[in-house]
């Protein structure tokens, strides 16, 4: 199996080299270069409405994890497990339609459990959560006490990230990639609990976390969690640069990339600065 | 009394020209409240900024005639502001305080802005009557009195030479 986790790394390092750089971004930025003319993000042309811009950028980070689970059939349960995060993202972003009764948000280009437009579907929020539960996106719901969309929507983080920890379990890693992938899913645990906190008591979020199946450690301090998931990510990167934490690793620079992509669309659709875009930009390379 | 009304509508004008010099500060108030909607856009990221835009409900809004020294203005009033009972980020609802407190103090300038227009309008209207009044309708009539009143001398005239040829046979 160690060899099936070197071949997801070697793949995991050539799809990095081709994730867009600092001076890609400062070129998009400032309207010297367009998004379409880096390979990857060809499919997106100048006429296409802001949202479909934006799902096509997500589109590319969906291909490049589909592209490493379909290499290695072993661990794509892992692999898998990583881009779920878009639809556990679809689940909060249609709570707060059903809830809010109005709009129309964008929703992630990805359904292995449940797709987007079944999710955008659903009217109510009872259905939303017996949705997700009987496609098995979640173990379990929200306690029905919860009055408030912000414990709802840290119980849903939560349970990706108990998603996550259940998808190492079962994949057939070695020893210690499982630990080093268990040790990333607690980091990342306590990275939503200290997302959480600006907006929950520290009890409403152990509460939530425990809900979901997870016991919270003390969040960690320095830095927003973006900025400690890369810290995270480049520690895994080093230490692992050929087995299957580095897959962890190339997943948060290349959701990084697809939101930098989508915030430079964004931002000069807007018709923000090129310095403005530039500094929302969490940037993984120099 | 024209005039006294072209008087009153014009002091009226003028009181509302200095609510529309807020309009300079309350463009930039708006400006800059859009400008830091836009960063934290940038920051939520598009899916989830749209997302939580469908949690607001948006603000009530009404046109509605109103009056001013009798000139009828269209002027917006708010019903109800934004309902945001929904959102629990602190600094989304800074964000959407700002945006709404600077986009009221645009309807006070449109507001000011739309009466002036039309006081403006009435205005040229009670010009118009009294200069058609100072130079046609009056003139008019003063040469017609004029007119009346020579015939009636001419008239008066014609009598006493008549009687006192009577007299006189």
């Amino acid at each position: 199996m160690a060899t099936m986790e070197a071949y997801v790394a070697v793949r995991a390092h050539g799809l990095k080299s081709r994730l867009l750089k600092r001076p890609d971004y400062e070129a998009l930025a400032r309207g010297e270069r367009e998004v379409y003319e880096y390979k990857d993000y060809s499919s997106i042309a100048a006429r296409d409405p802001l949202e479909v811009k934006v799902e096509k950028v997500h589109r590319v980070y969906v291909s490049r994890i589909s592209l490493l689970a379909e290499s290695a059939p072993e661990l794509s349960e892992y692999l898998w497990a990583l881009a779920d995060k878009l639809e556990f993202e679809n689940l909060k972003l249609q709570l707060r339609r059903v809830l809010g009764g109005g709009g129309r948000p964008i929703l992630y280009p990805y359904g292995r459990h449940v797709g987007p437009v079944r999710l955008s579907e659903a009217t109510e929020e009872k259905e939303l959560w017996e949705l997700a539960l009987s496609s098995g996106l979640l173990e379990r719901v929200p306690k029905r006490e919860w009055g408030s969309l912000a414990e709802r929507e840290a119980f849903v983080d939560f349970a990706y990230v108990k998603h996550l920890a259940s998808a190492v379990q079962r994949v057939p890693a070695s020893g210690e990639s499982r630990r080093a992938l268990l040790e990333a899913a607690a980091e990342l645990c306590s990275l939503v609990a200290a997302s959480w906190s600006r907006h929950l008591s520290p009890e409403a979020v152990a509460s939530v976390a425990r809900a979901a199946g997870l016991e919270v450690k003390r969040p960690p301090r320095g830095g927003s969690p973006e900025e400690r998931l890369l810290r995270l990510a480049r520690r895994l990167e080093l230490r692992y640069p050929a087995s299957l934490p580095y897959a962890f690793a190339f997943d948060v620079y290349a959701t990084a990339e697809a939101r930098n992509v989508e915030r430079v669309i964004v931002g000069r659709s807007l018709g923000m600065g090129s310095s403005e875009i530039l500094a929302s930009l969490l940037l993984t390379s120099p | 009394m024209l005039e006294m009304q072209r008087e009153i509508l014009t002091k009226e004008a003028l009181s509302l020209l200095e609510r529309v010099k807020g309009r300079r500060e309350a463009e930039g108030r708006f400006v800059e409240a859009l400008r830091r909607v836009n960063e934290l856009r940038l920051r939520l990221g598009e899916p989830g900024f749209r997302a939580l835009s469908c949690l607001s409900r948006p603000p009530s809004v009404l046109l509605l005639p109103v009056s001013f020294q009798g000139v009828p203005c269209p002027q917006i009033r708010v019903s109800a502001p934004p309902d945001t009972s929904l959102h629990y980020d602190a600094e989304v609802l800074e964000r959407i305080g700002e945006l709404w407190g600077a986009l009221a103090a645009l309807i006070e300038v449109a507001n000011a802005e739309a009466a002036i227009r039309c006081i403006s309008e009435q205005l040229v209207r009670l010009s118009q009557i009294i200069n058609s009044l100072d130079r046609n309708v009056i003139p008019a009539l003063e040469d017609a009195i004029r007119r009346v009143e020579e015939r009636v001398a001419a008239r008066e005239l014609e009598e006493h030479v008549r009687a006192r040829r009577l007299r006189g046979a």
